[in-house]
């Protein structure tokens, strides 16, 4: 019997060679399937690990005492050291002076210290009283080898401070000058070894061995032991496991760093585990589905052979091992050959893949086993037949599972659970709506193929008969529309998951790059602008105050910013505008006002008037026009050196001395270098009315005042994020030096999400603002926006420009890590399983088409006469009556299914801040569908087009 | 393989009716008919009188609508399915029509023949014989590797009686073994037939259009509209009662006599029966 089926594999190598393929296919789509949740989630994992701070990778063990019993210090770090899988490094040090003159130093021992250090001179300590030296305090202190320290410990003063000790000094000799190899690495721990002083450098600890700590006499010394759980337990994301591992010695963890870690990596995991199967599941259910399709063209072509069988009286089992054998052989090879190369490509096999593949395969069985039993089950005479008798209408099992399924799935989708079966929901959903629109779709076409062949349209008729009444066409029109929703389902979750992710990174970032730089909103500003005159590539901003909802930016760059509404908004928030000429330095200030003080609540009571200036460097300088005089006066002032470039008049300061005072000023005039400015416009901060009417009250409690200019807005136009509206009454921009004033803001234009901030905030003019607060914006966070374009060396001119650069974020960078998070490379796994769902449909498509033309119908056709030209333009027009109307089904199931549980698909996770598009842009996602129609029909022309000379072959045979 | 003896055969007003979506169509309408051990006999017909239904009865492919089938001491009508299908795999072996619908295309002849044979060799555990040896009877000696595509059409339809053969069967069905053969051909297979029934004693029932086979075999059945209508013995050609005492006329008599047609029957010594003509309804 092997010799037979070997037979068989061979003269039909071709047919079982496509059942193979789809076999390994099934099996390496299983296996990845399997695969790409751990590999996937390892790889989020690890990025997660590579990004998170030590802080939230390790703990730390400290005690003041190294202690010798149970639940001592020494106790637990031999326990924690014998934790496998940790690593640990023990350290000891207390602080002495001895080094620097003024300044104590730590030493410290820390186990294979040796190891990590780079000597620029001597060597190691081998015993006690040698120590090694950091080299920025050698080369600052002049030590070197050789050099003799006296070290005295350290003590701490009653408000914290180093003092000297009184426990005497012990000398310790210099053997070695030092520098860390990676001051960074985790080997050095959580707490800063090395620390950043601006007039000292890199510091770092004298480091020597634990017998020259125990010979310097010290009362008190720190024990420490960094604890670092290895790769192989972060990455699992099992928080109860490593805790109970580290809890069995005793060890209490402390701080949220470490499970929070483990808690994001682990709700990473659990969204690629639970998603990925989502569209790879019903994959692999087309699959089979094909398989089954493709069994049973060979079935219907073998079934003569297959009734020989039987012919000859051969036991069953004889019987299904002819009819199975061949499949079963090709399926049996070929499974695990596709698991194995699934193995390959992710590099390693797992149970789970072993365990999917092996499902995969008992699911191939079962398949073959469906579709090899029509002939064994069919009475022999029909068998040898050729042509089945109709069985009329059969119960419709698959079809009432697969909606009960599909009732399921949305069912529990409805009810929120995001785990199980409700997954399954929207490719549930639009593969139940394909299946039984085609269903319909056959019974409803069937009265055309007879009215096509009554008018004598044979073709057509023909192909419509084909379609609608032999079930391989029903089944064929149901795969196509099934395939094509699945489909258009992920490729619409990729679109639309492609346009949020791009949406949320360009809001996220707001530029091309973002460089972090120290330095207050007139110190970036000016350099921004220096850096950039002509405004190409670079633009300010920085946060107001310390929170993160107020955005300052160079709203005058507003056309470099990378965000669609950025010309809206820097319309309608405004940049700032001169009102004014610039004032030179050494012009004279002339302010002529009339003041009525009602009374003053001390008679020491004054009000010094100055009048402030804004330099081209954006800082604002105030220059003293005297004591406020009752009734008409002429106050005097000279503009400052600072105002080289041109100032701009800031604003006029009215500071109360000596207790309370009250004054009503009115301005009349105001000349500058003999230029009358123009004192419409000038206004209180937050008021409009009479600029002539300054109002100076209760300065005793508000001890200044504020008149600003006309180029100061009376309100501040801001863009403010929509969901953030009642912040937005409350905001006032505060004025330096005055507590009751301040400009309240107004909200020109409402946003979905503002750049950097989100959906809680509102983004200002940064230069606006600066002159609002006259100077005393305080903003946290600066930094320098810029175009894709800009210069490669921004930061080193940045620094030179004192403004030195801290940090950067890469909107690269950035989109990158967010085509890598778990959504997103759940969608490309989908997205890979229904390209494999296209290649199944292909392969059904050729092979049924392939088939079809030697129907044993089509082939009686053709001796009683009817052209094989005609036939084989029917069966090719059939094939392309199942992809004209698989396809606009599979649309409409798809469109019904996205509409009805597109959020049960891998699209965000968490909140972006731009809604999600409730739709795919149709530019988008049109061309990889049409390509998806037109792969199968190119595929169906070849087949036709490569077998125009093998007409009736099945005729000849019977020759 | 030693059981070669011959099977009887006994058809007794056997009716069989195709039930289809049109109506039922009568393929048979009680057939009458007897087959020896041993015997040769061919079925002729024209197309639709029920050769083929008939063959598809006595090989148990089908159960009769009504009467009774016997081939040797089986009753084919109240045999299990199981029991007919050992039947077909020891002592009833089938040949259909085209050679190609009797061997599997992809496998060797010996193959083919070895398939066949499984059931005898599991149900009765009597050595068969082996494969070449089957071939040889049938005239392809050293044919055993060919495959059906290798050989010329009479070749292919040896090697399908050959596989009829194989577990040497006490009863051949062979349906139209000569059709669309040339008449070389269809000596080697008349040939192949005459030696498979003098080596073996088989019974032999021909399915064919062809009277020069019908000649060779010498009984000729001749089935017309669902029921025996004639036979020839030995060039002879002989009215037949059937069992209800019918008696169909050849067709050249119908033409003169056309239904309705009144005879008298005058039964003279000497088993003379004269048909007198009285009248006619028309």
């Amino acid at each position: 019997m092997i010799a037979i089926v070997a037979a068989a594999l061979r003269a039909r190598w071709g047919a079982y060679a496509m059942i193979a393929a789809l076999a390994c296919g099934i099996g390496a789509l299983a296996a990845v399937g399997a695969a790409y949740p751990r590999t996937v989630a390892d790889r989020i994992a690890a990025a997660e690990i590579s990004t998170a701070p030590l802080a939230d990778r390790s703990f730390l063990l400290t005690a003041d005492k190294l202690g010798g019993g149970e639940g001592t210090f020494q106790n637990l770090a031999e326990t924690a050291r014998a934790l496998p899988d940790f690593t640990t490094v023990y350290g000891a040090s207390f602080q002495v002076f001895g080094v620097d003159p003024k300044l104590p130093a730590v030493l410290m021992y820390r186990e294979g210290f040796c190891a990590r250090v780079h000597l620029t001179a001597g060597r190691c300590p081998r015993g006690a009283g040698e120590v090694i030296v950091p080299a920025s305090d050698a080369d600052r202190l002049h030590e070197t080898v050789g050099t003799r320290l006296d070290l005295l410990e350290a003590q701490l003063g009653e408000k914290g401070q180093a003092l000297p000790g009184d426990l005497g000094t012990q000398p310790v000799d210099v053997v070695g000058v030092y520098e860390p190899i990676d001051p960074g690495s985790d080997y050095w721990g959580v707490q800063r070894v090395f620390g950043a002083d601006a007039r000292l450098g890199t510091r770092g600890p004298l480091l020597t061995l634990p017998d020259t700590l125990g010979i310097v006499p010290h009362a008190a010394e720190g024990y420490t032991m960094d604890v670092q759980p290895g790769r192989s337990l972060l990455i699992t994301g099992d928080w109860a496991a490593l805790e109970h591992r580290v809890g069995s010695g005793s060890i209490v963890l402390t701080g949220k760093g470490l499970p929070e870690l483990m808690g994001r990596i682990a709700a990473k995991r659990t969204f690629v585990e639970i998603m990925t199967p989502a569209v790879v599941l019903p994959v692999l259910g087309l699959g089979c589905w094909v398989l089954f399709l493709a069994i049973g063209t060979r079935v219907r072509a073998d079934g003569p052979e297959s009734g020989l069988s039987a012919l000859r009286g051969l036991p069953v089992g004889r019987r299904w091992w002819l009819a199975v054998g061949a499949p079963l052989t090709a399926v049996t090879i070929a499974t695990p050959l596709g698991a194995l190369a699934a193995a390959i490509a992710t590099g390693g096999f797992d149970t789970e893949m072993l365990r999917a593949a092996g499902l995969a395969y008992a699911a191939e069985v079962v398949v073959i086993i469906l579709a090899t039993s029509g002939p064994l089950r069919s009475g022999l005479a029909d068998t040898l037949r050729r042509l089945s008798s109709p069985r009329g209408l059969r119960f419709p099992v698959l079809e009432v599972l697969l909606l009960a399924l599909t009732a399921a799935s949305l069912a529990q989708h409805a009810s929120g659970d995001t785990t199980g079966i409700g997954i399954f929901a929207p490719t549930l959903l639009a593969v139940s709506l394909a299946v039984i629109a085609a269903r319909l779709l056959a019974v409803l076409a069937r009265p055309l193929a007879g009215g096509s062949l009554r008018r004598g349209r044979l073709v057509r008729g023909l192909a419509l008969v084909v379609l609608t009444r032999r079930p391989s066409g029903r089944q064929l029109l149901a795969l196509t529309g099934a395939v094509t929703a699945l489909f258009a389902l992920v490729v619409s979750a990729v679109n639309v998951a492609a346009t949020a992710r791009d949406s949320q990174v360009m809001l996220s970032v707001g530029s091309a790059r973002v460089l972090k730089v120290q330095g207050d909103a007139a110190q970036v500003l000016t350099a921004v602008r220096t850096l950039d005159p002509d405004g190409k590539y670079a633009v300010a901003a920085g946060t107001i105050g310390t929170g993160s909802g107020t955005l300052a930016v160079d709203l005058s760059r507003s056309g470099l910013i990378d965000w669609p509404e950025a010309g809206r908004v820097g319309t309608a928030a405004g940049a700032a505008t001169d009102s004014g000429e610039a004032v030179q330095p050494g012009a004279e200030v002339l302010l002529r006002a009339v003041t009525n003080v009602p009374g003053a609540a001390s008679p020491k009571a004054s009000i010094v008037l100055s009048m402030a200036v804004e330099t081209s460097k954006h800082t604002f300088r105030d220059l003293s026009l005297g004591v406020l005089r009752k009734g008409t006066a002429t106050y005097t002032g000279r503009v400052p050196d600072e105002c080289e470039g041109g100032c701009r008049i800031a604003g006029l300061w009215a500071v109360a001395l000596g207790g309370g005072a009250w004054a009503e000023v009115s301005l009349e005039t105001l000349t500058v270098g003999g230029r009358k400015a123009d004192l419409s416009g000038w206004h209180l901060p937050g008021q409009t009315g009479d600029p002539m009417a300054w109002s100076i009250g209760d300065l005793a409690s508000a001890p200044s005042s504020w008149m600003l200019p006309a180029d100061v807005p009376v309100q501040l136009p801001v863009a403010y994020a929509r969901a953030d509206e009642a912040t937005l009454k409350m905001l006032v921009l505060p004025i330096r030096g005055a507590d009751r004033q301040g400009t309240p803001v107004t909200g020109a234009v409402a946003e979905q999400a503002l750049p950097r901030i989100g959906t809680q905030g509102v983004l200002l003019d940064l230069e606006t603002a600066l002159r609002a607060s006259v100077g005393g914006v305080y903003t946290t966070g600066m930094q320098v926006w810029l175009t894709a374009d800009a210069p490669a060396d921004v930061a080193d001119r940045l620094t030179a420009l004192g403004v030195p650069v801290v940090g950067q974020e890469d909107r690269a960078a950035v989109q990158a890590a967010a085509d890598g998070t778990p959504a997103a490379l759940t969608l490309r796994m989908q997205m890979l399983a229904v390209l494999v769902a296209l290649v199944l449909l292909v392969v059904a498509l050729t092979s049924a088409a392939a088939g079809d033309r030697r129907m044993p119908e089509l082939a009686a056709l053709r001796v009683a006469g009817l052209p094989e030209r005609t036939v084989r333009r029917a069966v090719r027009r059939a094939h392309l009556f199942v992809l004209a109307a698989g396809v606009p089904l599979g649309l409409a199931a798809a469109a019904v299914a996205w509409a009805v549980a597109r959020s049960a698909l891998p699209i965000v996770e968490g909140t972006p801040w731009l809604p999600v598009p409730g739709w795919p842009a149709p530019a988008s996602v049109l061309p990889p569908l049409i390509g998806a129609v037109a792969l199968p029909a190119l595929a169906i022309y070849l087949v036709f087009a490569g077998r125009r000379t093998s007409s009736a072959r099945p005729l000849k045979e019977k020759k | 393989m030693t059981e070669h003896a011959g099977l009887a055969v006994a058809c007794r007003r056997v009716v069989q009716i195709y039930r289809g979506e049109g109506g039922d169509v009568v393929a048979l309408s009680g057939v009458d008919l007897t087959i020896s051990p041993g015997e040769m006999v061919a079925l002729v017909g024209p197309s639709g009188s029920g050769k083929s239904t008939l063959i598809a009865l006595l090989g148990g492919l089908l159960r009769p609508s009504a009467g009774r089938v016997t081939v040797g001491t089986y009753d084919m009508g109240r045999l299990t399915d199981r029991e007919v299908s050992r039947l077909r795999g020891t002592r009833i072996g089938i040949v259909l029509q085209g050679a190609a619908r009797n061997l599997l295309p992809y496998a060797s002849l010996y193959r083919n023949v070895w398939l066949a044979q499984r059931r005898a060799a599991a149900t009765s555990g009597i050595a068969l014989e082996d494969p070449e040896r089957v071939l040889d009877l049938v005239g392809l000696p050293g044919q055993g590797k060919a495959r059906l595509s290798d050989l010329p059409p009479g070749a292919r339809q040896r090697a399908a009686l050959a596989v009829g053969i194989a577990a040497s069967p006490g009863l051949l069905l062979v349906d139209e073994p000569t059709s669309q053969l040339d008449t070389a051909g269809r000596d080697e297979v008349i040939s192949a037939l005459e030696t498979i029934n003098a080596e073996r004693g088989t019974t032999v029932v021909v399915v064919t259009h062809d009277g020069e086979v019908g000649a060779r075999l010498g009984r000729v059945v001749t089935i017309r509209d669902g029921r025996v209508g004639a036979e020839g013995r030995n060039g002879q050609d002989f009215a037949v009662v059937a069992g209800d005492g019918t008696v169909q006329l050849p067709p050249e008599v119908l033409d003169e006599f056309p239904p309705g047609t009144l005879f008298t029957i005058d039964h003279a010594d000497g088993g003379t029966v004269t048909l007198v003509v009285g009248a006619s309804v028309n």
